[in-house]
């Protein structure tokens, strides 16, 4: 299972972040940029693909944990049955999901050729908390085979992480889509669905 | 013919200074034009920086000390203080007087004591690791202030016919360093002697007026008709009534002591007077010619450096990303891509 799509309010979110705050490494990067080189990469440029990436690696680790998550729950372990055959589950309400933090990062490396001549990175902490409802699983021989958020909301802070410190620069709790797993989807391709039990 | 040999021997000789010379000459541009490259390939490429390993490094705490350009004199003492404190503090206070309060918070300080006294100085410098104080008692001694001086002066005559010489004698007191004469008050210097004499050569009334300054100040003083010179029937006008007798010395050479210190011709060794200017202007001309091949052939060859290191080695930027899960999932690591100006694409899963 991969998600390897944006979720649309995260990239709404990281687009106004970047606005608001800018990216200093951005900026960093844009200045030694124009000078050593005759490209017309611009400050936007770059900033538009660090949201981009951005937004991506948030989604993506706000899914991956909210699965481990539930497969910790109480729900999920009763839902397990002895079934060689598939089977789907779907999870009404789950308590608050507390995420452990994760930590996405962009690299920018300036380069000649194959040689880079310089680096800087810039990482953010990511603190989550995410509510769940009707989350649909589908699990065979006890190991998940699919996963369907039914309806994710999470309140999310970002923080800026640096040498010694860390500062939070954006939060946000809001309703979040992930494109491929919601209800339209779900509903589309329930009609194939196995068992399906609550 | 001996001499013809010698003007010889003296020829090759110049020649293979010359190529000695334009060898030696040689070498220093190869020297010098693999620094003028090396600098052209390293502003083209900046040094390797990595933000994220930067370790984090504690600065040393500071160590507070101080100078003084001068330590004791009489009031008022202007005295310039110079921070010598170790570790690059960032603030400095200064109690200047030793009152306690606050004098100063520039690092290099200037302080103006105007009253005698002993005074102790106490500099407190902070910087990031810490704060440091360093205190000199009794550092600056300031004592009473110096008398200004008294002007005061006699002759030895102040009467006579013309051509009358006067002899002054100075008798200010308070160690005046400076005198200042003017025997006609016409405003003019005179004489700045301390015991001038001086020839009055028209007949008339004349005061005189000397001004002496010492550390502490100045002051003058006139003599209203000092001087009276009566008339002398062989006495020719002069354009100048007076004329210090004795004159500001000046150093002179005679023509005579100034000999050239090398002999043009002093040995047979010595190259021909007659063709040394000539071999100079050749070796001149030769010179400046391989200079300015030398130059045009490192112009051309640093520029083609340059220009085909930006051709070669065009920059570009890669981002690249991923996350850390802090070992509750495996990182993700997120492949590399070159960023081109006006990207949009959208990656897609």
């Amino acid at each position: 299972m991969e998600w390897m799509e944006t979720s649309p309010e995260i990239a709404d979110e990281i687009d106004a972040m970047i606005r608001k705050h800018g990216i200093s490494a951005v900026r960093e990067t844009v200045t030694l940029f124009k000078k050593s080189s005759s490209s017309t990469l611009t400050e936007h440029d770059i900033e538009r693909e660090v949201a981009k990436r951005l937004s991506k690696y948030i989604t993506q680790g706000l899914v991956q944990l909210s699965i481990e998550r539930v497969r910790t729950t109480n729900e999920f372990q009763s839902s397990l049955r002895d079934s060689k055959a598939p089977y789907t589950v779907v999870l009404h309400t789950l308590l608050p999901l507390n995420l452990p933090e994760y930590t996405p990062r962009i690299t920018f490396a300036l380069k000649a050729g194959p040689t880079e001549i310089w680096r800087t990175e810039s990482s953010f902490a990511i603190r989550s908390l995410v509510n769940l409802k009707d989350t649909r699983i589908t699990l065979e021989e006890n190991k998940l085979k699919e996963f369907r958020f039914g309806s994710l909301s999470a309140a999310m802070s970002i923080y800026l992480k640096k040498e010694q410190m860390e500062g939070a620069i954006h939060s946000f709790n809001r309703d979040l889509t992930v494109p491929g797993m919601m209800a339209k989807e779900e509903k589309q391709q329930g009609e194939n669905s196995p068992n399906v039990s609550s | 013919m001996i001499s013809d040999v010698e003007s010889m021997k003296a020829n090759l000789r110049g020649k293979g200074s010359f190529w000695i010379s334009a060898g030696f000459f040689l070498l220093i541009m190869a020297i010098l034009s693999s620094s003028l490259v090396v600098p052209c390939l390293s502003a083209t490429i900046p040094s390797p920086v990595s933000a994220r390993h930067t370790p984090a490094i504690t600065p040393p705490a500071p160590v507070a000390n101080f100078s003084a350009d001068i330590t004791t004199g009489s009031s008022p003492l202007t005295v310039h203080f110079s921070d010598a404190s170790l570790n690059t503090p960032t603030s400095w206070v200064w109690d200047l007087d030793g009152n306690g309060r606050i004098d100063s918070q520039v690092k290099d300080p200037v302080y103006t004591y105007r009253e005698p006294g002993v005074y102790s100085v106490t500099l407190t410098v902070n910087a990031g690791a810490g704060t440091d104080i360093e205190t000199k008692k009794g550092y600056i001694v300031v004592t009473r202030s110096a008398p200004g001086p008294v002007a005061g002066f006699t002759s030895d005559i102040t009467s006579g016919t013309a051509p009358l010489t006067v002899r002054f004698s100075d008798q200010s007191t308070n160690d005046p360093y400076s005198w200042e004469w003017d025997f006609d008050s016409d405003g003019r210097i005179d004489s700045r002697e301390q015991n001038p004499s001086a020839t009055y050569k028209s007949p008339g009334s004349y005061s005189v007026r000397l001004i002496v300054t010492n550390k502490a100040g100045a002051d003058e003083m006139t003599r209203g008709k000092f001087i009276t010179v009566q008339s002398s029937p062989e006495t020719p006008a002069q354009a100048s009534p007076v004329t210090p007798t004795k004159a500001t010395p000046v150093s002179t050479i005679p023509p005579t002591t100034i000999r050239p210190s090398h002999p043009l011709t002093t040995s047979p060794a010595v190259m021909d007077t007659g063709n040394e200017a000539p071999d100079f202007m050749l070796f001149l001309v030769l010179f400046i010619s391989a200079a300015l091949v030398a130059a045009a052939y490192l112009l051309i060859r640093s520029r083609s450096s340059c220009s085909s290191g930006n051709e070669t080695q065009e920059l570009h930027l890669e981002l690249s990303g991923g996350i850390d899960y802090g070992g509750e999932l495996p990182p993700v690591i997120d492949p590399a891509e070159i960023l081109q100006p006006g990207d949009s694409r959208e990656k897609k899963g």
